[in-house]
């Protein structure tokens, strides 16, 4: 039996793709039949490394998600290259494990500055692409903790609350365009920002899990290209919870 | 490579018949799967060599027992046309509220019960319930049907708890309005209105509901206990 490629010919961005979730879905786009377009800011090694694994469908461009004229420089190249993209997976984070009191206010705003104005900044570049094809998707990689209460940094968390409400905004904004907004809640995850926590917390937090694991990186990649694709049509303004049943 | 090679699966879907219960039938034989489809009051015409067909009301009939493997169930059961009436408070029958969110709630229960021991035998066994966006969203609605989809959100939260040591993941589908199906019934009134607030300014249709639950049914690892509404931003 054989099924049909959910991304076959899309093309897709993804912010922060060198590693982690981000690597991730590059590479489950790419395997639904994508071309993808990566970003990274720093880990050139790890970037030339899901290039390899992606093969010649993906190519990585070395951005900050934090600046639009070179946001705008890759819309402008990609669609001479592409003719314009199809997804947008806002994806690029930051989190460090401060509590409120040993926590700087330039750690609260670099945090807020790349997770939520960052998301704000590459929307900026890239929708503008979408609103000349009437036809899109932005998905933006929320978090469980901006959703639920848990014992997560605050700055994270208000960066991700921020990005439930800004997804919903924007969906109501460019609806009209046919352009679907929604935003993907993954709760811990087996690696990325989760490495900070402490084992006893994990322990406590799969505990109270209905699924009593914690998911992969490969699994909630899998999952965000189905919601991206064609065969999620008529989602937008949602919060998509992947968290195992906490 | 324009495709990608999966396993056949078998799927119990209650109210086969129905508007969206028709299209998922439809969509998971086009998929390759087998299923076993309910219907009541509509005969499922269709034949097909992966489907089998049983008659079943939910007021009266025994769950249905799948002997061997099954890797999902769906439930796409709707309120007959009587119970689709919008009324004013004082115009509703308290009873018949109570009444409608038993129905669905007993077909749940009994239905995952005579399911559990073939779920079991499943890899990647899934549990979808179509429901609808009066459990999740103020919209006018018939109280009967609002009050059993509401209930049905709380089941679905507990029970994911359940069922989560076995690996059965549990979730339910809320569309907004559709074209066709039930949706037919709302007043002229209600349709604009709706469309005036949807973000994608269209009706959903029972294809792009079926799409999502076959996803549910077939791949879905790791979420459960959710209510997915699908309302085009609402």
């Amino acid at each position: 039996m054989y099924k049909k490629l959910l991304l076959k010919d899309k093309k897709v961005v993804v912010t922060g793709g060198s590693k982690g979730l981000g690597r991730a879905v590059v590479l489950a786009c790419a395997k639904e039949g994508a071309q993808v377009a990566f970003t990274y800011a720093h880990d050139d090694a790890a970037a030339t490394k899901t290039e390899q694994l992606v093969g010649s469908v993906g190519f990585k461009y070395k951005i900050s998600a934090t600046s639009l004229v070179e946001n705008i420089k890759m819309a402008q190249e990609l669609k001479e290259r592409w003719g314009g993209i199809d997804i947008l997976i806002n994806n690029a984070g930051r989190s460090e494990f401060l509590p409120m009191a040993l926590m700087e206010e330039s750690d609260w705003r670099t945090t807020l500055d790349l997770n939520l104005t960052g998301a704000f900044i590459t929307v900026k570049a890239f929708l503008p692409l979408m609103v000349a094809q009437k036809k899109g998707h932005v998905m933006n990689v929320g978090s469980l903790a901006g959703v639920r209460i848990l014992a997560a940094p605050i700055d994270y968390s208000a960066s991700k609350a921020g990005l439930k409400g800004f997804s919903e905004a924007l969906a109501k904004e460019v609806g009209r365009y046919n352009i679907q907004v929604n935003c993907f809640a993954p709760g811990i995850l087996d690696g990325g920002v989760a490495m900070g926590i402490p084992e006893n917390k994990i322990r406590d937090y799969i505990d109270q899990l209905s699924i009593k694991r914690i998911a992969t990186f490969d699994e909630a990649a899998r999952a965000l290209a189905f919601f991206v694709s064609d065969k999620n049509s008529y989602m937008s303004g949602a919060t998509l919870i992947f968290d195992g049943g906490l | 490579m324009q495709e990608i090679k999966v396993q056949q699966k078998h799927f119990l879907v209650y109210g086969g018949s129905g508007h969206v219960g028709h299209a998922l039938v439809c969509a998971l034989l086009q998929e390759g799967h087998k299923v076993t489809a309910t219907y009541c009051n509509n005969k499922i015409t269709m034949a097909h060599q992966n489907l089998e067909v049983i008659f079943f009301d939910m007021s009266s009939s025994l769950p249905i027992v799948i002997p061997g493997p099954l890797d999902g169930i769906a439930f796409c059961i709707g309120l007959d046309k009587k119970a689709q009436a919008i009324k004013k408070i004082e115009e509703s029958m308290a009873q018949n509220v109570g009444e409608s969110a038993h129905l669905f709630s007993r077909l749940a229960v009994g239905g995952i019960q005579a399911g559990l021991p073939s779920l079991r035998q499943s890899s990647n066994p899934n549990i979808v319930f179509i429901g609808s966006l009066v459990g999740s969203k103020a919209f006018i609605s018939p109280l009967e049907f609002a009050a059993s989809q509401g209930a049905m959100n709380g089941l679905i939260e507990v029970l994911s708890k359940d069922l989560g040591r076995d690996k059965i993941k549990i979730n339910s589908i809320a569309p907004g309005v559709l074209e066709g199906g039930a949706s037919e019934n709302l007043s002229k009134q209600l349709k604009y209105d709706y469309l005036k607030h949807c973000s994608l300014r269209r009706y959903g249709k029972a294809i792009e509901v079926a799409n999502m639950a076959v996803w549910f049914l077939e791949e879905n690892s790791y979420i459960t206990g959710k209510t997915i509404v699908l309302d085009g931003g609402l």
